[in-house]
């Protein structure tokens, strides 16, 4: 198991209290401990899965979301494949650090293809609770071209879903990758169309 | 036998001091005389006792040991216990009215001290006044405060949590700490909630800021049973409150480690901070370390903390052998520690020979590695080395190696990004450890030697002992016979050795010392020389010759055993 090199990497940003850690301990150990403590510097995990007939082995970096962490997770999110950045949907100070964050991202690592995770959704009775508008959320992913997903680790609703997405996105622009650079060596005239194409086909899958 | 002579000389020299220290031989007759009425009674306790340990032979663990004593002494323990708890309401009852007392005494102080403000500066009358009209209101706002964090934030995982100055719990804690910068902000209080005690938190911050404008320094307050101490390290203010029975000294070094704790976290530049922006709250900064804190405290009770060293773990030095050769293939240019360690003791460590590190900083990261909440995954963390570099920051890499035996590797590094290739040299120890079988080895022996008692050594009278190996600050202790098995009684023990080792340490003159004390309890046997502390306790009924006797078994113990005690070459790279 420990031996794995990672095939992909990803790390969870955000606030503190958001619940980053109990997002990942949903997905790994598929559990939820509501006496989850605050998480100090950062946690490491890999797992594996299996996607068509791909193994794809993920490392995840589980960040603390302290200001005393802010300056530093720069070495977390260095090289990262994918960001997931998390924000409470009952508070909306986590919805503006999020922010804060996507500028730091797109600015340091500009490979990193971010993620919004909306999480606690088990706490809306209705859709009055929400203290994040959805329209604003959503304005603001179209603007920065993310997706954006909404997940609630408590009752493991569309936790696997984030993640496959995640990983399924990550193997179809690497093969991509591998196709434009085939595509690129047959024939150098095809590879100005090849780069005019690649953003749009990477419209649908963000960054 | 040499020793022993050396010893007697010794007493006969400092015969003198230690008569200043502890008591003289006439007093410990005139005891027991005294004594001898209650011998009669405690014989027949003795020979129950005895009875029991054959009993007790069987038992290796201590829990079943203890359940098993508690089914045997019931009765006794009952009646004891009642005993206690009377006499406890009455302390309580004691304690209450001095409390009231103090604060009616501190009330007076303030007010003196208020009125002497007034004179000097008319504002802070002001502000002062319209404080003491809105506290109510304060409180409440507080309250409400408090409720939203918990609410939004999370909950602090705190015992005591609820607890306000108006609680009788929180009144009848022994002892309190407490953090707070030059502006009055909380930065850690051990119980009770922040915002609970905010009216409290005035009160230091008020003595300490006026005594600096007298151009002074507060240092301690006594009140009666309670001793106050201050430390004041730059923008922060460190308050312990102690109704126990130690030195203001001690209770100073307690301070200094907390102080660290917080280097520790945000190192010496997050608390300069303070100086530019004086009402930052560090607290944000700190968030999720206060368990950190609360068990640095916990671990100020601990035979290590007390004697100033590292508390290395029993094991074949075969064993340690091997391990040190593991933590020494780890190659990283960057690599400064390894460490391999467990909750009780430190198995080995690897350095490199330029700055090697020191007890103070080992005692913090052994703190911090020991958080249940590391356990089940790796681990990379920036954090600060006090002694080794108050400035910077280091970067740890801990994974639990021995997820049941709790074996944990820790790798401090200078690089920020060299998480993976820490990661691969710690695969590689763990392939070498596994492969021949060591970690099955140390994790058996763990099994084995954690409920090693005193007892195993067959020494008479004998009920508990440390040693500390004053050339590499090492010491081994053993699991505590009866009484000390019990937690009041162990805590009475702790603070035994704080006062008999902080009193022998005082004059650093005299370099061979020894000591002894009689109580009602317990005899304590203490020596210090070049070379090692050593500090035995005995039956209360034992003669003095045969105390010396019983020390000296120790020693020949140690002596025999030392290989495997302490590692006595630190490894380097």
């Amino acid at each position: 198991m420990q031996n794995q090199n990672v095939d992909m990497k990803i790390v969870l940003l955000g606030s503190s209290y958001v619940g980053k850690t109990c997002l990942v301990d949903r997905f790994i150990n598929d559990r939820f401990d509501s006496s989850t403590q605050q998480t100090v510097g950062a946690a490491f995990l890999t797992k594996i899965i299996n996607t068509n007939d791909n193994k794809l082995v993920l490392g995840i970096w589980d960040t603390a979301g302290q200001e005393r962490f802010e300056s530093m997770s720069k070495m977390y999110y260095r090289k990262a494949n994918a960001a997931i950045i998390c924000y409470d949907v009952t508070d909306y100070d986590s919805f503006k650090k999020l922010q804060y964050w996507v500028d730091e991202v797109r600015e340091n690592e500009k490979n990193c293809v971010i993620y919004f995770c909306g999480t606690k959704i088990d706490l809306l009775e209705d859709e009055s609770d929400r203290t994040v508008p959805m329209e604003e959320i959503e304005k603001y992913a179209d603007k920065m071209q993310i997706t954006l997903f909404e997940t609630s680790s408590k009752l493991n609703k569309n936790v696997n879903n984030l993640f496959l997405k995640i990983s399924h996105n990550f193997i179809k622009k690497k093969n991509q990758k591998l196709n434009s650079k085939k595509m690129g060596n047959k024939n150098s005239t095809i590879n100005i169309k090849n780069g005019k194409n690649q953003p749009n086909d990477e419209k649908g899958i963000c960054c | 036998m040499t020793t022993l002579n050396e010893q007697q000389i010794n007493e006969n020299k400092d015969s003198e001091n230690t008569s200043s220290l502890g008591i003289n031989k006439d007093q410990i007759q005139e005891e027991k005389k005294e004594n001898e009425n209650e011998k009669q009674e405690e014989e027949k306790q003795e020979k129950k006792k005895e009875i029991e340990k054959e009993n007790i032979n069987n038992r290796e663990i201590e829990k079943e040991n203890e359940e098993q004593e508690k089914g045997n002494h019931e009765n006794e323990k009952e009646e004891q216990e009642e005993e206690k708890q009377e006499e406890e309401k009455k302390e309580e009852k004691q304690e209450e009215q001095e409390k009231e007392e103090e604060e009616k005494e501190k009330e007076k102080e303030e007010e003196e001290k208020e009125e002497e403000e007034k004179e000097k500066e008319e504002e802070e009358e002001e502000d002062l006044s319209s404080v003491q009209v809105g506290e109510e209101d304060l409180k409440k706002k507080a309250e409400n405060f408090n409720q939203q964090i918990s609410q939004f934030r999370g909950r602090r995982y705190q015992k005591h949590e609820e607890e306000g100055i108006h609680d009788e719990k929180w009144r009848n804690h022994k002892k309190h700490y407490l953090v707070l910068t030059q502006a009055g902000k909380p930065i850690y209080t051990r119980y009770g909630s922040d915002s609970k005690l905010s009216s409290f938190i005035c009160v230091p911050q008020a003595l300490v800021a006026f005594v600096i404008d007298l151009g002074d320094e507060i240092k301690c307050l006594k009140a009666d049973k309670h001793n106050i101490v201050f430390d004041i390290r730059g923008p922060i203010i460190l308050v312990c409150v102690s109704k126990l029975d130690e030195s203001t000294e001690q209770i100073k070094k307690q301070l200094k480690y907390l102080h660290s704790q917080i280097i520790f976290f945000l190192s010496i530049r997050g608390t300069e901070m303070l100086n530019d922006r004086p009402h930052l709250d560090l607290r944000s900064y700190l968030g999720g370390t206060t368990k950190f804190f609360d068990s640095l405290i916990h671990r100020m009770n601990s035979y290590d903390f007390i004697t100033d060293s590292i508390k290395y773990l029993k094991l074949k030095p075969s064993i340690r052998e091997k391990v040190a050769s593991a933590l020494r293939e780890t190659k990283f240019k960057f690599l400064r520690f390894a460490i391999l360690l467990t909750d009780s003791g430190i198995i080995h460590l690897t350095q490199t020979k330029k700055k090697p590190i020191s007890t103070h900083d080992l005692f913090l990261l052994q703190n911090f590695s020991q958080d249940p909440a590391f356990r089940p995954n790796e681990i990379w963390s920036p954090l600060c080395l006090p002694d080794y570099n108050s400035k910077a920051f280091v970067h740890a890499y801990l994974n639990y190696i021995d997820k049941k035996q709790k074996i944990c590797l820790l790798l401090i590094s200078l690089d920020p990004t060299g998480f993976m290739d820490l990661k691969t040299q710690s695969e590689k120890v763990v392939k070498t450890l596994t492969q021949d079988g060591t970690l099955d080895k140390i994790s058996h022996t763990l099994e084995k030697t954690e409920s090693l008692s005193v007892k195993s050594l067959k020494i008479k009278k004998l009920r508990h002992f440390i040693y500390k190996n004053r050339e590499n600050n090492q010491c081994f202790t053993m699991k505590p016979a009866l009484p000390y098995t019990l937690k009041s009684e162990r805590k009475r023990l702790y603070t035994l050795y704080k006062t008999t080792r902080s009193g022998l340490l005082l004059d650093s003159k005299i370099q061979n010392k020894q000591y002894s004390s009689t109580s009602e309890k317990e005899v304590l046997i203490a020596t210090i020389t070049d070379d090692y502390e050593l500090y035995t306790v005995f039956h209360p009924l034992i003669s003095k010759n045969e105390a010396i006797e019983g020390e000296v078994q120790v020693l020949n113990w140690i002596k025999k055993n030392e290989e495997s005690l302490f590692s006595h070459n630190i490894q380097f790279w």
